[in-house]
């Protein structure tokens, strides 16, 4: 079977990209292609308006396109499912629910958001009933995290620490004596600062989590390694998100780089909120601009001096803030794939906002099946 | 009723009051400029002469693009005479804590480069932000070399990771107090607890920017960290604030004039950007009436780098000061 295509947001935040990613699901939607939406740690505003309970953590339609379904990963409700989902059998998961250092940890677990996320992405893709998948991830630092899951539990699953750790807890129930090896004695001072430190019941607590926890670990290792080789394969899309300021943009560099490193391959960068003089097929030169509205507003407001001078200061302003937005754009110009879109109408409600800003994203024929 | 000074183009700091706490906590969504208040409560220190530490916990060195000196790397950096920045990373953090709290260097070591730390810190979640949390607490509690009577810093100011993970940042002391029964973690987890919520000595800070989702994610921030973590935020920032260029009956020439004929219709729409943004603003604002608290403002600042907006930032401080002796002199 084909798994559907995933399109991947990652930038910072800040820049629209919870809406920007909303727009493009629905986009593909109205092309006629059967999509899911899932975006983390969103505003519960926008699950609202998309017709969403914000705590309904499964695909569920929305009212906004009949082939668009969306989910919106939310902290609380997530950590227990994941756990349900993965628990090696009912006794495993009824230990790890009731395991003091989960009770209190997993309001606050981080890291647990991707795991479910990545859980959640590879059913969509391989569930057969999609076409596309969109997923929408936390500001850039996060993004890389969620990439990162996979090497991550690889290294502390197959890496000694774990076992060691595991051993370690055995050790201390047995209250075996120690051996007179370096690593063992090694092992003991560690065990025992860090008793000093935390305590006894709660590093008891936080071992027996780690060694049943280590079991629903390895089954997300597996489901990661599937979505990191989609990831780096023909059926995804990797987009990074920014604005023209300087920040964002940066932030976009270092992202894009970082991916590559890790063998990722970035679709394109989508300039988001790009003054509107800056695109459209051809804009004009933006000196020209200034001089057709300097006259224009001459012509026009000639009886009121002050307000004509006003006008003229605004027109100027935002000209210039066009400039200043080229400038910026011009360090990157050299990269392919960098498309602008451009900054629309702000709109009080963050729906019409999405249904204004998918119109434009098809206009533009950049989203493709 | 909160009068949100519908002069948006002035910028202007919150209540003194909550300026004169020690501890500075600042929270809100990523992007709508929790550094730029961080620096600008930092910049206004420093106008008063106050020894000033600025803690960034992610990795983007902000302050030290923005003042144009090398990167902290979890060292203390000087940026200005007063100023200083330390950007926390969980791995040096870790050593420095285990140095300061077990005393034996060699211990120490053998805790933090042990292979049972890196598990920990890798995969069990929580470990990392605590670590940093701990880091900041130190350095509130840091003494002056030599005048060990007083503290190194008189002010302290968390630029604290985005929401979700922000408040999962401050809930760590609680969850410990719940979880450890006692012991050193436990002491420690105490203490920041009871900086956290004493508001004589903390302020939290929650920053928005004027649009409808973040607006919505602030007031959100808000009642989570009364509701959940029972602490009073004190201050609310609005940051990218944008004033309507035009007055009412202005605009309306305006609009007549040049929105009717369609080859005048792409000036209209020019112009219309900023005045349309300014007055939705003010109704979105609104919003969050209900909050109480102090209010800031920082207007949109047109800049493209790091260092300019620090020096509109000093600008406006500048302006401001000279605007309140000027009313100072006035008032009998």
């Amino acid at each position: 079977m084909k798994p559907a295509l995933l399109h991947l947001f990652t930038g910072s935040g800040g820049v629209g990209k919870t809406t920007l990613s909303s727009a493009w699901a629905l986009a593909l939607a109205q092309q006629g292609q059967r999509v899911a939406l899932i975006t983390i740690d969103p505003a519960k505003r926008l699950a609202q308006s998309l017709g969403l309970d914000a705590l309904n953590d499964t695909l569920s339609a929305t009212n906004v396109h009949p082939l668009l379904w969306a989910m919106m990963l939310d902290q609380s409700a997530t950590s227990q499912r994941l756990v349900e989902t993965y628990a090696a059998d009912r006794e495993s998961a009824t230990k790890i629910l009731t395991n003091r250092y989960y009770q209190v940890f997993s309001r606050s677990l981080a890291g647990v958001q991707e795991m479910m996320a990545i859980h959640e992405v590879h059913e969509a893709l391989y569930s057969g009933r999609y076409d596309a998948v969109v997923l929408d991830t936390p500001p850039a630092q996060h993004a890389l995290d969620l990439l990162d899951v996979p090497e991550k539990l690889r290294v502390a699953l197959d890496g000694p620490a774990l076992k060691w750790l595991i051993e370690e807890r055995i050790d201390v129930k047995k209250r075996r004596g120690l051996r007179a090896s370096l690593s063992d004695l090694s092992r003991a001072v560690a065990l025992k600062a860090f008793t000093k430190i935390t305590a006894g019941p709660f590093l008891e607590d936080l071992l027996q989590f780690i060694e049943l926890f280590s079991g629903v670990l390895t089954k997300i290792k597996s489901n990661g390694l599937t979505l990191e080789s989609a990831l780096k394969s023909e059926h995804s899309k990797l987009w990074v998100v920014t604005s023209t300021d300087a920040s964002p943009l940066r932030a976009a560099a270092r992202v894009t780089e970082e991916l590559a490193e890790r063998g990722y391959e970035v679709s394109g960068w989508l300039v988001n909120r790009t003054p509107s003089l800056l695109c459209g097929p051809s804009p004009s030169p933006l000196n020209e601009t200034l001089e057709r509205a300097t006259e224009l507003i001459r012509v026009t407001l000639n009886e009121h001096t002050e307000l004509s001078a006003l006008a003229s200061s605004v027109a100027h302003q935002e000209v210039e803030r066009a400039h200043d937005a080229r400038r910026s754009l011009d360090q990157y110009k050299w990269r392919s794939g960098l498309h602008l879109i451009s900054e629309i109408s702000p709109d009080h409600e963050p729906l019409s906002m999405v249904r204004e800003l998918a119109r434009y994203l098809n206009s533009l024929h950049l989203i493709q099946s | 009723m909160v009068d949100h000074h519908l002069d948006q183009k002035r910028f202007s700091l919150p209540h003194p009051k909550t300026l004169s706490r020690r501890f500075h906590i600042i929270m809100g969504k990523g992007g709508v400029g929790k550094s730029t208040v961080a620096m600008t409560l930092g910049l206004h220190y420093t106008r008063l002469g106050l020894r000033t530490l600025i803690c960034e916990v992610d990795d983007r060195e902000m302050m030290s693009h923005a003042f144009g000196v090398p990167p902290s790397r979890s060292e203390v950096r000087s940026l200005t005479d007063k100023l200083s920045v330390v950007s926390i990373d969980t791995q040096a953090a870790l050593s420095e804590y285990g140095a300061l709290k077990l005393r034996i260097k060699a211990l120490a070591s053998l805790l933090t480069e042990n292979p049972l730390t890196r598990a920990l810190i890798s995969i069990v979640p929580g470990v990392a932000d605590l670590i940093a949390l701990g880091k900041a607490f130190n350095h509130e509690r840091e003494r002056d070399p030599e005048h060990p009577h007083l503290p190194r810093w008189d002010r302290v100011i968390i630029d604290a990771p985005s929401t979700g993970h922000g408040l999962t940042f401050l809930r760590l002391p609680l969850v410990i107090k719940e979880v450890v029964p006692s012991g050193n973690m436990r002491r420690e987890a105490d203490d920041m607890w009871s900086l956290i919520s004493d508001l004589e000595r903390t302020c939290i800070h929650v920053v928005s920017a004027p649009e409808d989702l973040p607006l919505q994610e602030a007031k959100e921030l808000w009642l989570a960290l009364k509701q959940d973590l029972g602490v009073q935020p004190q201050t609310l920032w609005f940051n990218h604030l944008e004033s309507a260029p035009f007055d009412t009956k202005d605009w309306e020439e305006v609009r007549r004039q040049l929105s009717a004929d369609q080859s005048t219709l792409w000036l209209y729409n020019l112009l219309s950007r900023r005045q349309v943004l300014g007055e939705r603003q003010i109704e979105e604002l609104r919003v969050l009436d209900s909050l109480q608290g102090a209010r800031a403002y920082i207007p949109h600042f047109s800049v493209q780098s790091l260092s300019l907006l620090r020096e509109a930032i000093a600008y406006a401080l500048e302006a401001q000061s000279d605007h309140s002796s000027e009313q100072e002199e006035r008032s009998p």
